[in-house]
């Protein structure tokens, strides 16, 4: 029997519960305890998985600048990761609004809003979709030390952004969260002003976390064995 | 008025000095390795070295074989605004020198502990200024090293603002070796080197052209792929040149767009477009081709006193600019149609004689070492540990890594030879050969530790993927009961609903990947094992090692080493009920084997 969709957690506890629920399952098992079809990949799909764990949690926010989980603060992220807990890519956190909406503070931006607190929930596996395994749920925020650094690296982003040197930035720059395209096809633009303040055409960006990043936080939370 | 009196240094006039617009000169370490290379250029050296600690905050160090100062013009050198490169107000708009402004100098050391040696070509003795935070300490004399050297400790130490905005030593390292490779593809005659941290980044000798200096720089591929690229548009007085990529070469950035004018690295808006609007029907958006160009124009039709770094500068006529240098590169392009239609790299189902005799560039690799590839150790050992080990068809014995440490110190005389492959370890004691299973030692060292565990309990982990099975709800409710006598081994077991049951934490000596499968035997040895005591925890030891983790794919010889050490130290005497992880060949018996002594 499926179940319904369920209604936003009330707080984290009765959220960390819902992630208990489908952690150890296959994508098949959770997309049919709640009677949803599993696309046969996600090239044609992208999103879809995103989209099934939210809807077995509960979220509930549609809104780009706002966390998932509004009321609780929380922003939820599949990462897709191996058996070692490595993240195969790096994180999307939101869209640079290049179109003269960035923010002039972090404390102001989505960026800021996105990250104050995330519930990472790890896909372990690369092959069919459906086979792949929901992973156990970790829920981050980010030390001082670690703030200071997100901070440091969307000014750095955000500054290059506003001189109009795009073309310079690149995915190398920030250490741990970057700028890369973020479109669905190589056609997908949005508008920016240049360093020339012309409004020109450009691929759409998004913040990412680096890869490196993601995978030191789940390695510290699950671990790896060694030859001791 | 000779050229030597056109260089000295001088103070400028008040009214020029108000023409040069304010601003900040030193941002970041990158930022003084540009100044001081640039001066290095202007001072028409013939070899710079660049030395960089901790991305620049430790120390920026260049060092120049160019003309040098005087003990005057040293002093003069570090007062705002004078400077050997202008004069008068026209002279500004007719500069042909990276520096000018006469702010560089001045202002790092206004920020750092600058020191600077310098001495005059034939001088016998040079001069070394000390300066800590803009005040002078030292002026004295010292040996001439031939050019210049300057060493800018400490950077920021008296701005901590300024020292907040500074990135990591990585990043400000790569803004470094930016600015160094730019200086470097505008002087292919001079010869540089990058150092960081006691590590040569680049040594580049002295070039005659630019596709040489691109390919020691940027790499023999990159190089490969670029073409000479050459325009001049007569009466106008602008001309261009460099090296393009073919469209086979692109980028995701503008990074690999190296634009000059009037040899100076700029970042203009204006000629990134130019360049960008000629190859606009041949890359796919968001790629950028490669480019190192060099656009002259006469000194008065651009104004490089834009920008404090001169990064930027403006062009008299900048529509002029951007029509001849996208004009005449598109015209370039369309000239390279032959390449532009043929991919370099094409695919074909013909035999090679078909394709012209061109060979196919495929290697094939050599079966027998990629298998079961050897790592040499020390070239004589290994081939004496293969000597001894391989017999015909088998396969060989791969020597540890060179760092293992000298065998047999820690390990009560079996030293480590080499690893079969991930299971087996090949050891000699006095000898013998002794063959170690390396799963069934962990499961050895792991079951004495699992004995010890309602004493010292093992400390679980969070398992990736929580590990569950589904029961009969009666049988879940027996496993429920014993989850706390289960917990200091390191298994953390929850009923999850009625009928089933999660394994969410783990120790790390366990394999987590096998979760369910150790559910299933710990649920049947907590119900059928011993009822109590010493026989119920090592038969729940006994069962739960048997999950112990493999271990790495490919462990370090030293930890080879010690793993063999803390197995000795618990295999005496070995369980009976646990599988030998060890087998012994005696000498005799290998020499019997090969029936030595037989005529």
């Amino acid at each position: 029997m499926t179940e319904p969709r369920p209604r936003p957690p009330v707080d984290d506890a009765e959220l960390l519960v819902r992630a208990q629920r489908i952690a150890g399952r296959s994508v098949v098992q959770v997309a049919e305890r709640f009677g949803l079809p599993v696309p046969p990949n996600l090239r044609a799909n992208k999103g879809w998985l995103g989209q099934l764990v939210e809807y077995a949690l509960g979220a509930s926010a549609a809104s780009r600048a706002e966390p998932d989980f509004p009321h609780l603060g929380i922003e939820l992220k599949t990462v897709p990761v191996d058996s070692m807990a490595r993240p195969r890519e790096s994180t999307y956190v939101c869209v640079a609004p290049l179109d003269g909406g960035l923010a002039s503070t972090w404390e102001e931006s989505w960026c800021r809003r996105k990250l104050d607190r995330v519930l990472f929930l790890p896909v372990v596996g690369d092959g069919p979709l459906a086979t792949r395994v929901l992973g156990a749920a970790l829920l981050w925020a980010p030390s001082e030390e670690e703030r200071g650094r997100l901070q440091a690296d969307w000014e750095e982003i955000t500054e290059r952004v506003v001189r109009g040197d795009l073309e310079g930035l690149d995915a190398r720059v920030g250490e741990i969260l970057q700028l890369r395209p973020k479109g669905a096809t190589a056609r997908d633009t949005t508008w920016t002003l240049d360093a020339d303040a012309q409004w020109v055409q450009t691929m759409p960006r998004g913040f990412y976390l680096r890869r490196a990043f993601t995978a030191g936080l789940l390695q510290r939370a699950f671990g790896v064995a060694s030859m001791s | 008025m000779t050229q030597e009196d056109q260089r000295r240094v001088r103070l400028l006039p008040d009214s020029l000095i108000n023409k040069i617009a304010a601003g900040e000169v030193v941002e970041r370490p990158a930022s003084v390795v540009k100044e001081l290379v640039e001066n290095a250029v202007d001072a028409r050296s013939t070899r710079i070295v660049v030395s960089i600690r901790g991305g620049g905050r430790g120390l920026i160090r260049v060092r120049d074989d160019g003309t040098g100062m005087g003990r005057e013009d040293a002093l003069a050198a570090l007062q705002r605004h004078a400077t050997s490169k202008v004069r008068t107000d026209e002279d500004l708009f007719s500069i042909d020198t990276f520096g000018f402004r006469g702010e560089a100098l001045p202002s790092i050391a206004e920020v750092s502990r600058f020191e600077l040696t310098t001495g005059e070509p034939g001088a016998t003795a040079g001069t070394r200024v000390l300066v800590d935070g803009g005040v002078i300490e030292t002026i004295e004399e010292a040996a001439n090293p031939g050019g210049t050297e300057i060493s800018v400790k400490r950077l920021f130490a008296n701005t901590p603002a300024r020292l907040k905005f500074l990135k990591t030593e990585r990043t400000e390292m790569n803004h470094v070796q930016e600015w160094v490779t730019r200086v470097a593809l505008a002087h292919p005659e001079i010869a540089m080197r990058l150092e960081a941290d006691d590590r040569t980044v680049f040594d580049l000798p002295p070039e005659d052209g630019l596709m040489a200096r691109v390919r020691g720089l940027l790499g023999k591929a990159v190089a490969e792929k670029l073409r000479p690229f050459s325009a001049d548009q007569g009466h106008g007085g602008l001309s261009v040149e460099g090296l393009v990529s073919l469209p086979t070469l692109t980028r995701s950035s503008a990074a690999g767009l190296y634009l000059f004018v009037n040899g100076r690295f700029v970042k203009d808006r204006a000629m990134t477009g130019a360049v960008l609007q000629a190859w606009r029907d041949l890359l796919p958006r968001g790629r950028y081709p490669v480019a190192v160009l060099f656009l002259d124009l006469p000194p008065d039709r651009v104004d490089v006193n834009v920008h404090p770094q001169k990064l930027e500068v403006r062009f008299r006529d900048g529509q002029q600019v951007w029509r001849f240098l996208s004009g005449a590169l598109a015209q370039h392009l369309r000239g390279l149609g032959g390449v532009l239609a043929e991919p370099e790299e094409q695919t074909s189902f013909l035999p090679p004689a078909a394709r012209g005799g061109l060979r196919p560039r495929v290697s094939m690799p050599d079966l027998g070492t990629a298998a079961h590839p050897v790592r040499p150790w020390s070239q004589d050992r290994a081939a004496a540990v293969l000597d001894r080990a391989t017999l015909p068809g088998q396969r060989p014995v791969r020597p540890i890594a060179p760092s293992a440490p000298p065998a047999g110190t820690d390990s009560l005389g079996l030293r480590v030879v080499g690893m079969l492959d991930r299971g087996h370890l090949v050891c000699s004691d006095a000898g013998a050969l002794v063959l170690i299973d390396v799963l069934a030692a962990r499961r050895l060292l792991l079951f004495g530790r699992l004995l010890r565990a309602p004493s010292a309990p093992l400390e679980a982990r969070r398992l990736l993927v929580p590990g569950l099975l589904d029961l009969e709800p009666a049988d879940v409710r027996a496993l429920e009961k014993d989850t706390d006598e289960v917990l200091p081994f390191g298994v953390e077991v929850s009923a999850f609903g009625p009928d089933v049951v999660a394994l969410h934490a783990l120790a790390p000596e366990f394999d987590g990947s096998r979760g369910a499968e150790l559910l299933i035997q710990l649920r049947q040895a907590l119900r059928d094992g011993p009822p109590k005591g010493p026989a119920r925890t090592r038969e729940l030891a006994r069962v739960l090692s048997a999950f112990v983790h493999p271990g790495p794919e490919h462990p370090a010889p030293k930890d080879l080493q010690a793993f063999v050490g803390r197995f000795l130290a618990v295999a005496q005497p070995h369980p009976p009920d646990l599988p030998n992880p060890r087998i012994r060949v005696e000498s005799a018996d290998i020499a019997r084997w090969f029936r030595r002594g037989r005529p």
